[in-house]
C-alpha cells in the first residue's frame, strides 16, 4: 500500500490548501474500496504491479489534481484565433524586415562588417531571437489582459454590424488628399531651402563646442537629393492646384512616385555604402573621444539610410503590385469596377 | 494547425463532447437516491455510462459548490465514506434539465426521422417546407 500513499501524497502536493484534506480523504477511500473489490474478486491481496496498474488507470497525479482546480487559461478559445493571427503577422513582418536590413547592412556597410567580424558575427541572430521572443511576450501579455478585461466587462460583445470594416476591394492606389499635398509641399519647401543653404555654405555645423563636418561623399548626391525635393514639391503643387481625379492622372502620379522612390533607394544605398559620412571634432574632447563619436554617428547614419532603403523598397514593391494588379483588375472587370477579393 | 475533417480524433472529440454534456444530468438523476462515490460510479457503469474517477469526483465537488448537492461523511462497511444527495435546489435543476434533455432528444429524433425519409424519397429541398409551421409549433424548439 506504499504506492497508494505515494500517489495520495503526489496528488496532495498539487491541490488547493482549503480542500486538500477533504479531497485526499475521499480519494484514498475510493482507491482502497477499489482495491478491496479487486481483492475480493481475486481472493488474494493485490501485488504491487496490480496496484500500480490500478493507479495508472486513474491518471497521473497532475491530471487528477487538475480536475479539482478551476478551468482557467491565459488566452481563451474566443480570442485565440485573433491572437494567433496577430502573432504570426507581427513576428513574420518584424523578422523579415530585420533580416533584410541585416543582410543589407552586411552588404553595404564596411564599418558594420568590421564591427561584426569573428565571433561577433553570431550576435545579430541572437539579438533577433531575443527581439522576437520579447515581441511575442508583449503580444501574449496584451491578449491575456484583453481576455481578462473582456471576462469582466464583456467589451468584445459590444459590437455593431455597421461598425465592421468595409468589404475589401481590389487594391487601389489612392490619390493623395489636398491637405496631405499641402503638408508635403510645406515640408519639401523647408527641406529644399535648408539643403541648399547647408551645402552652399562650408559643410560644417557647430553645436555647443561640437563640430560636425560633412565629408566629400555627400557632393555627388547633392543634386540627386535636391532633385528629389523639387520633384516632390512639383507633385504636391500639382495635386493642390489640380486634384487627381482621373485614372490616367492617378497612374501617372503612381509612376512618378515609383521613379522618385527608386532614386531615393539609390541615394540611400550610395550613402550607406560610404566608409564615412561625417567627422565629429570638438575643443573639449580628446582625439579618441572624437574618433569614437564619429564612428558611432556614422554607424547610426548608415543604419538609418539602410532602414530607409528597405522601407522605401517595400513601399515601392507594394505600390508596383497595386498598380499592376489594379490595372489588371480594372481591365478584367471593366473600367472602374471594384473587384472583391475573397479571403 | 487545422486537423483533417476525417481525423480519427474528430469522432473521439465529438463523442467526448456529447458525453461531457450528458454526465452532469446523469449524475443529478442518479443522486435522487443517496450514493457515495464508488457506488455512484458503479450505478452509472451498470447503465452503460462509464465515468472515470478523475472526472466524477471533481464533477461532484462542482455540483456541490453550486448548491445542487449536499454531502456528509458517514461510516459504511467499517469505512468512512462521503455520501452525496440532491439538495432541494438540485431537485429543481434536475427536473428542468431532464425536461430540456427530453426536448432535445425528441428534436434530434425528429431530424433523424425526416432525414431518413428524405433519403428514402429524395426530393429537391426548399428553404420553407410546407409543414414547417405546423411542426415548429409542437414545443420541440
Amino acid at each position: 500500500m506504499e504506492l497508494i500513499n505515494r500517489y495520495i501524497q503526489a496528488v496532495g502536493m498539487l491541490l488547493p490548501k482549503q480542500q486538500k484534506q477533504d479531497i485526499l480523504a475521499e480519494l484514498e477511500e475510493d482507491i482502497r474500496s477499489q482495491v478491496d473489490d479487486q481483492q475480493a474478486t481475486l481472493g488474494r491481496p493485490l501485488t504491487d504491479a496490480e496496484v500500480s496498474k490500478l493507479l495508472k488507470e486513474r491518471g497521473s497525479p497532475l491530471k487528477v489534481a487538475a480536475g479539482y482546480g478551476p478551468q482557467q487559461w491565459l488566452i481563451g478559445p474566443e480570442l485565440f484565433p485573433a491572437y494567433w493571427l496577430v502573432l504570426r503577422i507581427v513576428l513574420a513582418v518584424f523578422g523579415a524586415f530585420w533580416v533584410v536590413t541585416w543582410i543589407m547592412m552586411l552588404a553595404i556597410s564596411a564599418q558594420y562588417r568590421a564591427d561584426h567580424s569573428g565571433l561577433l558575427m553570431g550576435l545579430p541572430p541572437v539579438e533577433l531571437a531575443a527581439a522576437l521572443f520579447a515581441l511575442a511576450a508583449k503580444i501574449t501579455l496584451g491578449f491575456a489582459i484583453l481576455e481578462r478585461v473582456n471576462a469582466r466587462t464583456g467589451i468584445l460583445e459590444k459590437w455593431e454590424p455597421s461598425q465592421l470594416p468595409a468589404v475589401v476591394s481590389a487594391p487601389k492606389l489612392k490619390p493623395p488628399t489636398r491637405l496631405g499635398s499641402a503638408i508635403e509641399l510645406a515640408f519639401s519647401l523647408v527641406a529644399t531651402g535648408w539643403w541648399v543653404q547647408a551645402l552652399t555654405n562650408p559643410n560644417t555645423w557647430e553645436f555647443s563646442g561640437v563640430r560636425i563636418t560633412l565629408l566629400p561623399v555627400w557632393h555627388p548626391v547633392f543634386w540627386a537629393l535636391l532633385a528629389l525635393a523639387v520633384f516632390t514639391m512639383i507633385m504636391s503643387l500639382d495635386n493642390l492646384v489640380r486634384p487627381i481625379r482621373t485614372a490616367a492622372r492617378r497612374s501617372a502620379r503612381a509612376a512618378g512616385e515609383i521613379v522618385r522612390n527608386l532614386t531615393t533607394i539609390g541615394v540611400m544605398i550610395l550613402l550607406a555604402r560610404a566608409p564615412s559620412l561625417l567627422a565629429v571634432s570638438g575643443a573639449n574632447m580628446s582625439a579618441e573621444q572624437a574618433a569614437e563619436l564619429t564612428r558611432v554617428t556614422n554607424l547610426g547614419l548608415t543604419t538609418a539610410f539602410t532602414v530607409t532603403a528597405v522601407v522605401v523598397s517595400i513601399v515601392t514593391m507594394i505600390n508596383v503590385g497595386k498598380l499592376i494588379y489594379g490595372n489588371w483588375a480594372g481591365k478584367a472587370t471593366g473600367a472602374g469596377a471594384a473587384v472583391r477579393t475573397v479571403c | 494547425m487545422a486537423h483533417s475533417s476525417k481525423s480519427p480524433d474528430s469522432l473521439e472529440n465529438l463523442t467526448l463532447e456529447l458525453r461531457r454534456g450528458c454526465l452532469p444530468l446523469a449524475v443529478l438523476i442518479a443522486l435522487r437516491t443517496e450514493q457515495y462515490g464508488s457506488s455512484l460510479r458503479k450505478l452509472l457503469a451498470r447503465s452503460k455510462l462509464k465515468i472515470d474517477e478523475s472526472t466524477l469526483y471533481p464533477l461532484l465537488r462542482r455540483l456541490e459548490s453550486q448548491g445542487m448537492l449536499t454531502s456528509e461523511w458517514r461510516e459504511h462497511d467499517n469505512r468512512k465514506k462521503r455520501f452525496y444527495k440532491l439538495s432541494e435546489y438540485g431537485k429543481g435543476v434536475q427536473f428542468l434539465l431532464t425536461c430540456e434533455w427530453e426536448q432535445m432528444n425528441a428534436a434530434v429524433q425528429k431530424v433523424l426521422t425526416r432525414s431518413d425519409a428524405a433519403l428514402a424519397n429524395p426530393q429537391p429541398s426548399t428553404d420553407t417546407p410546407p409543414d414547417s409551421a405546423k411542426d415548429d409549433s409542437d414545443g420541440t424548439h
